[in-house]
């Protein structure tokens, strides 16, 4: 994620309407990956933009607001699955991307894109925040523990399990 | 090191398709000043209880949760009860831009374009398709050269979705005098928009039943069989080959802008082509895309020009005898 421009004292209409320029479209991308839903997404991001406001005289810098957008988003998207029952969701949803080849954004990537995407979406939440921190925002662990709430033996964990299931679904691509 | 690989590249070629709404800016804001209201309408209520009646306060606290602004995530619909058509409660509609595809016309013969509209809807995945097959029958699209043969006066009486298929009554719609190739497409235009809604908000669909007054017909304007659950024709046959995505028609952009270009063309390579206020050609460049025909791929380009109005084609050379082919041009302004 880019870094955000320093500007002085930040008024809490202007962190919104600054960090909405650098930072929306990343954010609506990463609640995409880990929800598989850009209206859900859009949803939690406004959220996270919305309590943004609220706690502003609390964070004041633009970088320490866009370190909270990320958090929020991460949270958000877990307990949004959470309460919409993700396992079944997901199955659901992956059973029936497969069965359309013209789903209009997964099915258009290449076969193999599309196994791994359909696999990350099987994984626990926790693997799945790990990888998309890691591999998608470019996190190191020591950042991506600061955004989960997590030890990094635990980022670190996440991962190496996450990354082997996805072996799996590389090296044998669903028939 | 290579499954990383993999998955670092899966990441960002999934997130590259996520565009989100062009104005969420404002929606932000609306919710802001709304949870101000909400804020103070507290202090009120608070100020003007007692400090024993404890049970007033939670009395006031429960009457600004229930109207509140509309919820992270509301709670899912149980599937099929999804739909649209009946007066709903306390829904709080929600924005979005949605696909809606037109008719437009490549290679000599109708083929499909794909704008971006937004529409505010409620009652979730029917809702949202029911907005956007609305919008569609409008029959409104931002660039001139596309066009929609559905009746003026058509109207969406309901949407449900029911077993993965969504189910659209239209009312209006039981005579149209359209040839067999518009009322093929005209029919594929409602299933690609109907489809691509759910696969956009994440919740693909199998196809459509089309109802006509709330009733199955065997035929629509006795071209197009439309007794079964209607399925995406063969996206070769019916999308345009190439599509100019971003800007849209009409757009006035930056000096350095963004262009978005999609298509299903030989060996991937489309071509921009800009065009300045006298159709003089001022820039024009290969684009490799994504992937190559029979499958869609797409690509971004960055584009500086001075302030004034241009004309964007994007299009491919046929690989047979290099005729431009597939054409999509729109009109833009640089401030």
């Amino acid at each position: 994620m880019e870094p955000t421009a320093r500007t002085p004292a930040w008024s809490a209409d202007e962190a919104v309407t600054g960090l909405y320029t650098t930072q929306y479209r990343a954010l609506v991308r990463l609640g995409t990956l880990l929800t598989h839903d850009v209206g859900l997404a859009e949803e939690i991001v406004q959220d996270s933009f919305v309590a943004l406001h609220q706690h502003w005289r609390r964070l004041r810098d633009p970088d320490a607001g866009a370190a909270y957008l990320r958090r929020s988003v991460v949270n958000g998207s877990r307990s949004a699955l959470r309460r919409r029952g993700v396992a079944e969701r997901f199955l659901s949803r992956t059973s029936r991307a497969e069965q359309a080849p013209s789903a209009e954004s997964l099915a258009l990537l290449a076969g193999t894109y599309a196994d791994v995407l359909a696999r990350v979406r099987t994984l626990p939440a926790r693997q799945r925040e790990a990888l998309v921190l890691r591999y998608y925002l470019d996190l190191s662990e020591a950042q991506t523990a600061e955004v989960m709430g997590v030890s990094t033996g635990a980022v670190k964990s996440h991962t190496a399990r996450a990354l082997t299931a996805l072996r799996r679904a590389i090296e044998e691509p669903a028939s | 090191m290579i499954a990383e690989e993999i998955v670092r590249q899966a990441f960002e070629a999934q997130a590259a398709r996520v565009e989100p709404s062009p104005d969420a800016l404002s929606t932000i804001r609306q919710r802001i000043q709304h949870s101000h209201r909400l804020k103070r309408r507290v202090a009120v209520g608070l100020a003007s209880v007692s400090s024993a009646a404890v049970v007033s306060v939670a009395a006031v606290l429960a009457g600004v949760a229930s109207c509140s602004p509309a919820p992270t995530t509301p709670p899912p619909p149980p599937p099929g009860a999804s739909t649209t058509g009946q007066p709903t409660q306390t829904a709080v509609p929600s924005v979005a831009r949605v696909p809606v595809y037109y008719l437009g016309t490549a290679r000599n013969r109708l083929a499909l374009y794909r704008e971006y509209h937004e529409v505010s809807f409620v009652n979730g995945l029917a809702g949202r398709v029911d907005a956007a097959v609305t919008e569609m029958l409008r029959g409104e699209p931002v660039d001139p050269d596309y066009s929609s043969a559905w009746p003026s006066g058509a109207t969406v009486r309901g949407v449900r979705i029911e077993g993965g298929v969504a189910v659209v009554d239209l009312g209006g719609i039981a005579s149209n005098s359209v040839g067999a190739e518009t009322a093929g497409m005209t029919v594929e235009q409602l299933v690609w928009t109907v489809t691509a809604v759910a696969a956009d908000a994440g919740s693909p669909l199998d196809g459509v039943r089309l109802l006509v007054d709330g009733s199955t017909r065997t035929d629509l304007w006795g071209h197009v069989p439309i007794g079964d659950t209607l399925r995406r024709g063969n996206a070769l046959d019916t999308q345009a080959p190439v599509w100019l995505i971003e800007p849209q028609q009409g757009d006035t952009v930056e000096p350095t802008f963004r262009v978005h270009i999609d298509g299903a063309v030989f060996e991937a390579t489309a071509v921009l082509r800009v065009r300045d206020a006298n159709g003089t050609i001022v820039d024009e460049r290969s684009v490799m895309l994504s992937m190559g025909a029979p499958a869609r791929g797409d690509a971004f380009v960055e584009l500086t020009l001075p302030p004034g109005r241009y004309t964007l084609e994007a299009f491919y050379y046929s690989a047979a005898d290099s005729s431009v082919q597939g054409i999509d041009d729109h009109e833009i302004t640089v401030s």
